[in-house]
């Protein structure tokens, strides 16, 4: 019991520890056998990039768009594959050849539907006159096309009275386009579409064999995106081996210990094992946005696994056998340890307001991840040390660094001073106005155009900025789901409501054009007089609509025609068009109540962005409420003081309000992808914060004043605190290089937040802490609060 | 309860069967909806276009009419109805008169500021049918008065084609009112025609208050649709239509005469320049000037094959067709010899005048636009 006279203020031991160090064998042998199992269950996590998982499914617009899902498909899942010749016009026999066998190579492709595609090359695509003698029309290939000079005349007139050229041709005849429609669901087997198989079939069949010096191909397309999301997200895990090397890198720079470099990097790798087994075993799966889990999960690990060897080595320095050593390591971290990580775990629990399944996933993974960190290097990781204990070289640099005062100490130490207190809290408060004011840009939603999930420079992106440059079609789609009683959908009065409707649409600020069977049936009623525009009307009687489109494509309204979409083709999808948008739909729709048509919002990549939108704007708020409730709770029940509790909370709102700034300052907006980041940074920059004070209160308790205790704080956890920092940025830092947008952006905000937050302990913990007088002259010191 | 019991039989027998029809379902219904008034009004379908005292009218798409003042500035009329308008023709400075679909006609009498009805659909249909059932016990009178078979036959076939009708009018009252006008003129401010769809031919003698069916004043047996009207510096009126159809009236379209027509196509308009030739234009190209008020013309090359809509003379005197795809054709009224040009949006096009210094306004599928013409060579 000698040590315990020695160390008096590590305490008695606690149940946990007993049991843990009693049974030291079963404990390993246990935890060695659970990994082995969820080893073999994470081994079958593979990323999944599911659009269903992606957005708000309870959100009314979502579920209007599953109701009629199957509908729309036919419409909407497509690719467009451009083949442009930067050596002419596309008026040339060797071009049309290869465009030829472009159209044929993709009909090959498994999950085209063939029949729907259309190229100037594919039989349905033809050319109509109306002559004295009525129609007259062909397909735009002429039959007789040889590839001589006079057929490729034939085939641009053919084109020009076609009405494909924005369409199929672009306008300026340097590239034409197929367009391919694609079965979600393989009509012969039943399996569904894979499209990171199809995406890469692509990049091979097509772009790899057909493109050359001066042929370019250009493929654009949601399951274009969605393979190269799945293709990015693999990338992605490779950054975990690299992850791992620099943190054993630093780690190492720390300790100077392989020895426990290793265990700490081990026990955390059992973790993340453990968490991507649990998750795997509970059914839920991980994708683009849950990937970010392990690398927290490892990050947090290690920044906790530091903490033991920090304190074991500290007790083997001074003479402590090995088991003691890890057995008061214990003793002394376990409830700053529990208490960081349940606010950890309760924090990323909080992200399950926001209504999407991707970041249900990712609380959910975060929440088990961080519980398991308990286990493994809370519980493993002691018991492991107390077994290979610490090697001698490092107890040698532990006695060398604690002999000349460590700059962490010398630079920090002075904020309890009242000059650099009062310094630092007016820098940083004003910053936070500077923060708040700049925070007023902050956007919801994407800002970029074309795929935001992939960046503005990737291959993707260029792909489709071709397209929109030299195509007469946007790519950004909001599309209203008319309703009708079932057969009514054609009917005369909905359809002149519908036309109405498509003006008052056409005329909202950021809408380029609509479309719809509106549309289609206006055009047609001219054509069938000779062109004539005086008739291009929807015609009251009912035989005549149907006469109107009989020549209409696909998708225009449902099967049992209770249903028509009207397409609007946006300017972007920018929140604020996206707003007008939705209230000039609800404004149309109240100003014509119809007992027979209802305008149903919304399908669409735009109309599902306002979903998410409408969405995220409302869990914003109630996100950071939560947040920060359940920290502050947390810290009050730890520390039992409001004072406390705000010295920690004020630095982490500091760094919210910057990171916030931040964003406006990049123009990330606030999404799916960067919501979770702000509790993430909440949840996890609170235990900087928890193990500081927790240091604090044990020196105060022994009777130091302030400007001691706070020096006692950094030499036993600020070194820790401070690779801490890095640590976690580090994991996540990798990210800024995925080649998925919303990945880089949470890489980025998150390395930001996880050093602004360990600054902001530091140095505002210390100065908040003189402002509010905390120390032995203001605050009668707790008597019996005896647990560090 | 007596007083308010006989307050809703009066309502009842004003409004007619259809106030009842229309409580049981709210149903949106274009022809008795004011327009929409629009951001984009003149960027909208425009087919109808008028200049009145320097001013340009452009009417089209859900009941829209614009005032054009040039330079971009308009301002757009509140219309009574949302209906797609085809035509529009001004008497003087302030009698203008639009027609539309639906059997809309539409007046106004201050210039253009305001309007109001002046015919819809539904009356339509009631005049026409009362006017196929004259129709009826005419030809049954002349059928029993005939004096040889080959008359009796004759007509005994009209009384068919009308019996036809008869059926079909019938049905149209379940329907409701399908037919557009295709145009107005007016030669004073009493007496006008309205042509539509199916051989319509309106005309009135009292500025709108009463119309009557003149169907039967040209040989339209078939019932194609009569385009356009034009008149003569002389009064002379033209009629042009569906599969060449070509009829004058030298009565203010009390009567027509047929004339032979230069082509077996649809004409969509007519013009007469400063020398008082005729010009008729039509389907694929085809341009036809006749200087003899339509008894002869001469097939004129104008190098396209889309559809000319429209046409106008400009102050210089060359004549100015312009059609589909945007083109525009300027032609020398001596030697016929064309100029084409392009508008840049390559939409169709279905109305032009000039407004000053060979700039052309035009209208069609994209809107108003505008479109300036290089000067006449040699003047």
């Amino acid at each position: 019991m000698q040590e315990q006279l020695k160390t008096s203020h590590h305490g008695k031991a606690s149940m946990a520890e007993n049991l843990l160090f009693k049974y030291r064998l079963v404990w390993v042998l246990i935890f060695a056998g659970l990994t082995a199992f969820l080893l073999y269950h994470a081994a079958q996590v593979r990323p999944d990039a599911s659009f269903r998982k992606m957005i708000p499914a309870n959100h009314q617009f979502v579920q209007n768009f599953f109701k009629y899902e199957d509908d729309l498909a036919t419409m909407g899942n497509a690719i467009r594959v451009s083949v442009e010749t930067t050596d002419g016009t596309i008026f040339d026999a060797e071009y049309q050849e290869l465009l030829r066998e472009v159209t044929d190579e993709l009909s090959f492709v498994r999950g085209v539907n063939r029949s729907g595609m259309r190229s100037i090359w594919t039989p349905n695509v033809r050319w109509s006159e109306v002559t004295e003698e009525g129609f007259v029309g062909g397909p735009v290939i002429p039959d007789t096309y040889d590839g001589s000079q006079e057929s490729l005349e034939q085939l641009r007139q053919n084109i020009l009275r076609s009405g494909t050229v924005g369409d199929l041709v672009a306008n300026n005849f340097r590239s034409a386009l197929i367009y391919v429609p694609l079965n979600e669901i393989d009509p012969e087997t039943g399996e569904r579409l894979d499209y990171h198989e199809f995406g890469q079939r692509l990049e091979r069949d097509i772009r790899e064999r057909f493109e050359s010096d001066t042929i370019n191909i250009q493929i654009v397309g949601f399951a274009k995106v969605v393979g190269d999301l799945i293709d990015g997200a693999m990338l992605v895990g490779g950054f975990f081996i690299l992850a791992m090397f620099i943190t054993l890198g630093m780690l190492f720079l720390y300790s100077r210990c392989l020895r426990s470099s290793l265990v700490v990097l081990l026990c955390s790798i059992v973790a993340v094992i453990w968490q991507l087994g649990i998750i795997k075993l509970i059914g839920s799966g991980i994708n683009p946005y849950s990937m970010l889990v392990p690398f927290l999960v490892f990050a947090i690990g290690v920044s906790h696994g530091v903490q033991i060897i920090n304190a074991v080595m500290a007790n083997r320095a001074d003479g402590e056998d090995k088991i003691n050593a890890a057995r008061l390591a214990f003793r002394g971290l376990y409830v700053a340890g529990l208490t960081a990580l349940a606010s950890d775990a309760i924090g990323f629990t909080t992200l399950m307001v926001i209504d999407v399944e991707v970041i249900k996933e990712l609380a959910i993974a975060a929440s088990i991840g961080v519980a398991v960190i308990v286990l493994t290097n809370l519980g493993l990781l002691p018991i492991l040390t107390s077994y290979l204990d610490v090697s001698k070289g490092g107890i040698e640099y532990l006695h060398k660094v604690r002999q000349k005062s460590h700059p962490v100490l010398t630079l920090f130490g002075r904020f309890t001073q009242p000059k650099w207190a009062i310094g630092a809290v007016a820098v940083a408060a004003l910053m936070t106005v500077w923060g708040v004011y700049q925070s007023q840009n902050l956007q919801i939603g994407d800002l970029d155009s074309g795929a935001p999930e992939l960046r503005a420079d990737s291959r993707y992106n260029l792909d489709n900025a071709f397209q929109v440059a030299n195509y007469s079609a946007s790519t950004d789609i909001f599309v209203v789901m008319v309703e009708t009683a079932p057969g009514q959908c054609i009917q005369y009065n909905n359809m002149a409501l519908m036309d109405r409707f498509q003006w008052h649409m056409e005329n909202v600020p950021g809408v380029q054009s609509v479309r719809s069977i509106v549309y289609v049936s206006k055009l047609g009623m001219a054509g069938i007089n000779e062109g004539n525009l005086k008739w291009g009307s929807v015609n009251r009687d009912n035989f005549v609509i149907n006469a109107s489109i009989g020549q209409r494509p696909s998708g225009l309204f449902n099967g049992e025609c209770s249903m028509a979409p009207i397409i609007l083709y946006l300017n972007d999808h920018k929140a604020d068009t996206l707003n007008r948008v939705v209230n000039e739909v609800r404004n149309f729709a109240a100003e014509f109540p119809s007992d027979e048509v209802e305008f149903l919002m919304a399908a669409g990549n735009a109309g599902i962005e306002a979903a998410t939108n409408k969405v995220i704007e409302e869990a914003q708020f109630r996100m950071l409420l939560w947040v920060y409730g359940v920290v502050i709770a947390l810290c009050l029940i730890t520390f039992r003081s409001i004072r406390t509790v705000l010295c920690i909370v004020l630095p982490l709102m500091f760094t919210t309000v910057m990171s916030q700034a931040l964003m406006a300052k990049l123009g990330i907006g606030v999404k799916v992808a960067t919501l979770p980041v702000i509790a993430l940074g909440v949840g996890i920059g609170v235990d900087y914060g928890i193990y500081i004070y927790s240091k604090i209160r044990e020196a105060l308790n022994q009777g130091m004043d302030l400007a001691e205790s706070y020096l006692y704080a950094l030499s036993k956890t600020g070194k820790a605190v401070g690779f801490t920092g890095l640590t976690l940025a580090i994991g996540v830092a990798t990210w800024m290089w995925s080649p998925i947008k919303f990945q880089a952006d949470m890489g980025l905000l998150l390395t930001f937040m996880f050093l602004w937050n360990m600054l902001g302990a530091l140095i505002l913990i210390p100065a908040l802490a003189r402002l509010f007088r905390v120390g032995p002259k203001s605050e009668p010191k707790p008597l019996g609060a005896d647990n560090g | 309860m007596k007083r308010i019991a006989l307050a809703g039989l009066v309502a009842a027998i004003l409004t007619g069967p259809h106030a009842f029809a229309e409580a049981e379902v709210e149903r949106y219904d274009p022809l008795f909806t004011p327009a929409p008034q629009a951001r984009l009004a003149t960027e909208g379908k425009l087919v109808g276009l008028e200049q009145v005292n320097g001013d340009f009218f452009a009417v089209g798409a859900l009941g829209t009419v614009v005032k054009y003042h040039g330079e971009g500035d308009w301002v757009q009329k509140e219309i009574p109805t949302s209906v797609l308008l085809t035509a529009v023709y001004a008497v003087d400075q302030e009698h203008i008169w639009a027609v539309g679909h639906e059997g809309v006609i539409l007046q106004s009498t201050d210039g253009g500021e305001s309007w109001e009805f002046r015919l819809d659909g539904h009356q339509l249909l009631d005049m026409e049918y009362a006017w196929l059932q004259e129709r009826e016990i005419y030809l049954e009178d002349a059928i029993a008065d005939a004096e040889d078979d080959y008359e009796r036959e004759d007509l005994e076939f009209r009384l068919d084609e009308l019996m036809f009708h008869i059926g079909g009018a019938e049905i149209q009252f379940e329907v409701g009112p399908t037919k557009p006008f295709l145009d107005v003129l007016f030669f004073n401010r009493d007496v006008g025609v309205v042509i539509g769809a199916y051989g319509t031919i309106l005309r009135t003698t009292d500025g709108g208050e009463s119309w009557d069916v003149k169907n039967a004043a040209i040989d339209n047996p078939v019932g194609y649709h009569p385009n356009k009207l034009v008149l003569a510096p002389d009064d002379t009126l033209i009629l042009v239509g569906e599969s060449g159809l070509l009829a004058r009236s030298d009565d203010q379209g009390e009567t027509f005469d047929m004339l032979e027509s230069p082509y077996h196509g649809s004409l969509f308009g007519a013009l007469f320049d400063q020398e008082n030739q005729l010009w008729v234009y039509g389907l694929r190209g085809n341009v036809f000037v006749s200087d003899d008020d339509g008894e002869s013309f001469t097939d004129v090359q104008v190098n396209t094959r889309y559809n000319i809509n429209s046409g106008t003379v400009l102050a210089d005197g060359r004549v100015v067709l312009v059609g589909h795809s945007g083109v525009i054709i300027v032609i020398d009224p001596d030697s016929y010899e064309s100029t084409l040009y392009s508008h840049e949006t390559n939409s169709p096009l279905s109305g032009v005048r000039e407004s000053a210094d060979n700039t052309l306004i035009l209208v069609g599928r994209a809107g108003l636009q505008t479109f300036q013409l290089p000067a006449r060579i040699g003047h």
